[in-house]
């Protein structure tokens, strides 16, 4: 009698369950941590309060483990959104993982530039990258990339292969005379910056935690987004984007492909949430971003940390050559750079 | 329902939840031993046929295999100061009182508790250039300037050897408290000294103790991946780093499987000959 009692309650709790989630769709969003997720968090609410679709936040540690993720789970996709870098978002299009986007399901495409947009993917914002360094620190102001080579840099700089997928190699390779094309002048630059290298990190969150704790004085090529909201009149730090070549990355939104009309419906209206204006503004306000859409403002606190948009002198890096020879280079890179 | 019956299918509930475990656990291994010997496509892709190629280029160069025995060396030595360090603290309190045994484990508890991440941070506040140890060598006139005393071999020992502590003491405990109180009183009455009962009768009679804390933290020190990434700065990865950037940053799982499956073969190998030594130990003292 009371087994019957229990099972009937059961059932009945699984029959409101089912009714209570039927028609209500969620999508999986793969995003950074940290800052991203408290940035994200409220502008989800609000959407779910907006469109009904709930949004669940999933967590990468950078783009590459991103793109690991979609790539372990192509026979049973689970992410829906992923934001990432042009590198890894160029790759994963390469490998077939990613929905082709439509245009008729994003109407706030009609207010982002031609060339933010591939078949696969969408620039949301755009991310200066530069030097950022500890003013306390360091003796001299730093201006330039080739600074990065200053003897009185001697074992305080930072620096990591892995984000922005090669970045720093590309830019030691421009500062060499070479280009991601003509790499050798690249390796024989991170040679001679050896004795000013206090150490390498992986993440975005180490390279924040080793400036702030002072291992580092200067990471050598940063994302202001990660340091943006610690920027200030009365901060210690100091961003610089250095002209000749300035790095400017997009930041592109994919759809991932394989998860059912339904999601890949929803998934366009939260990338099209993404490119509102309001969206936008809220967005590069918190990360120090310069917006895709051409209506939206850019953030105030941005001017002065940042050369006065548009900007020029932006590298377009070729992410084809860069993937093609990232893990070559990489064991090289661990070999002849990463090594005492 | 005959009750021979019932008790197959209340054993069978039982063993389900484990044998569904062990089973996704192996299964996982036999992904990683299969795509060990797959040919890598590039850019996270895996190839038709079979190669060796993977477990080639990483045996055949001295700076990948330098990785393993580079981990294998500090795990051997974290683990044999880890083993000192758990076993004072062990002893002390099996000798000390119930507060101070209720204060110790209380400290080393809390351990568990806190994320390792945490741990192996608070490290850093230690040895960091801004540490308490570089701010007290300046403050005594040892030293003018900070020492670089993270991003070393020196500092991923350091973290290691903090956060393996709790992981040695608890099983030495038991086994200290396992051994029956009247036989060191028999040893005290016949003359005995105080390091021959310990060297004589407690040691011995602790060894099976000894034998399980030292495989746990050997394994633990062996496959650290957060102490070396955040202590060792890039200059002092250990197998686990290695593995992880071939799988995520390089996306070369083949390779990544080639590396990880050397390094489960070896560790089986070097545990094997561990419990075949303490086996040999304990049965010498029995003798």
């Amino acid at each position: 009698m009371m087994r019957r009692g229990i099972a009937a309650v059961m059932a009945a709790a699984a029959l409101m369950l089912a009714a209570g989630t039927a028609g209500a769709v969620e999508i999986n969003f793969l995003t950074w941590g940290g800052h991203y997720l408290d940035t994200y968090n409220p502008m989800v609410k609000d959407f779910e309060k907006k469109t009904g679709i709930k949004v669940n936040l999933v967590v990468q540690a950078g783009a590459k483990d991103g793109l690991t993720k979609i790539t372990a789970q192509r026979n049973d996709p689970q992410v829906d959104i992923w934001g990432s870098i042009q590198s890894t978002a160029e790759a994963a299009a390469a490998a077939g993982l990613l929905a082709t986007l439509k245009p008729e399901l994003l109407p706030n495409l009609k207010d982002v530039p031609k060339g933010f947009v591939t078949p696969t993917s969408v620039t949301v914002v755009n991310s200066a990258r530069g030097i950022i360094y500890r003013k306390d620190l360091v003796p001299f102001e730093i201006k330039d990339w080739k600074d990065l080579w200053d003897p009185r840099l001697k074992n305080r700089v930072g620096l990591s292969y892995v984000i922005d997928t090669g970045s720093t190699l590309v830019m030691a390779a421009l500062v060499g005379g070479g280009s991601e094309k003509d790499i050798e002048p690249g390796f024989a630059k991170m040679r001679e910056m050896k004795p000013n290298i206090a150490g390498f990190f992986n993440t975005d969150p180490e390279s924040v935690k080793f400036l702030e704790n002072g291992e580092f004085a200067v990471i050598g090529y940063a994302i202001l987004a990660n340091f943006y909201l610690k920027l200030g009149p009365n901060s210690n730090l100091r961003f610089v984007m250095p002209d000749k070549p300035k790095f400017l990355a997009g930041i592109p939104f994919t759809i991932v492909k394989g998860r059912g009309a339904e999601r890949e419906a929803a998934a366009h209206k939260f990338l099209d949430y993404l490119l509102s204006v309001e969206a936008q503004e809220f967005l590069t306000g918190r990360f120090g971003q310069i917006p895709a859409n051409a209506k939206a403002k850019l953030p105030e606190n941005l001017r002065g940390a940042i050369p006065e948009p548009p900007l020029t002198n932006v590298y377009d890096v070729d992410w084809g050559v860069v993937n093609a020879n990232y893990a070559k280079w990489k064991e090289r890179w661990d070999k002849e750079i990463q090594s005492r | 329902m005959r009750a021979g019956q019932q008790s197959r299918l209340r054993l069978a509930t039982l063993i389900a939840p484990g044998t569904l475990l062990v089973a996704a656990f192996f299964g996982c291994l036999g992904v990683l031993f299969v795509q060990s010997f797959l040919p890598s496509a590039g850019m996270g892709r895996l190839g038709d046929g079979f190669t060796l190629a993977s477990y080639a280029a990483f045996l055949g160069d001295p700076f990948y295999v330098g990785y393993l025995l580079r981990s294998i060396a500090i795990a051997v030595y974290t683990t044999a100061i880890v083993l000192v360090l758990g076993y004072v603290v062990a002893y002390h309190m099996t000798l000390c009182g119930r507060r101070m045994r209720l204060a110790i484990s209380i400290v080393l508890l809390v351990q568990f508790f806190t994320s390792f991440v945490i741990r192996t941070y608070a490290v850093m506040l230690v040895l960091g250039r801004f540490g308490i140890a570089n701010r007290t060598l300046q403050a005594i006139g040892l030293t003018d300037e900070p020492l670089r005393l993270l991003f070393n071999e020196f500092a991923v020992a350091t973290g290691i050897v903090l956060t393996a502590v709790p992981y040695m003491v608890f099983p030495i405990y038991g086994s200290l408290m396992a051994i029956e109180p009247n036989l060191r009183a028999a040893a005290e009455s016949l003359g005995a000294t105080r390091r021959r009962i310990f060297w004589e009768v407690v040691f011995p009679l602790s060894l099976p103790g000894v034998a399980a804390a030292v495989v746990i933290v050997f394994l633990f020190a062996l496959t650290s991946y957060i102490a070396p990434g955040l202590l060792g700065g890039g200059y002092f990865d250990m197998i686990a780093n290695l593995i992880y950037d071939k799988a995520v940053n390089a996306q070369d799982y083949p390779f990544a499987a080639a590396a990880a499956v050397v390094s489960v073969a070896t560790t089986l190998v070097l545990v094997y000959l561990m419990q075949k030594g303490f086996r040999l130990a304990i049965r010498g003292t029995e003798r």
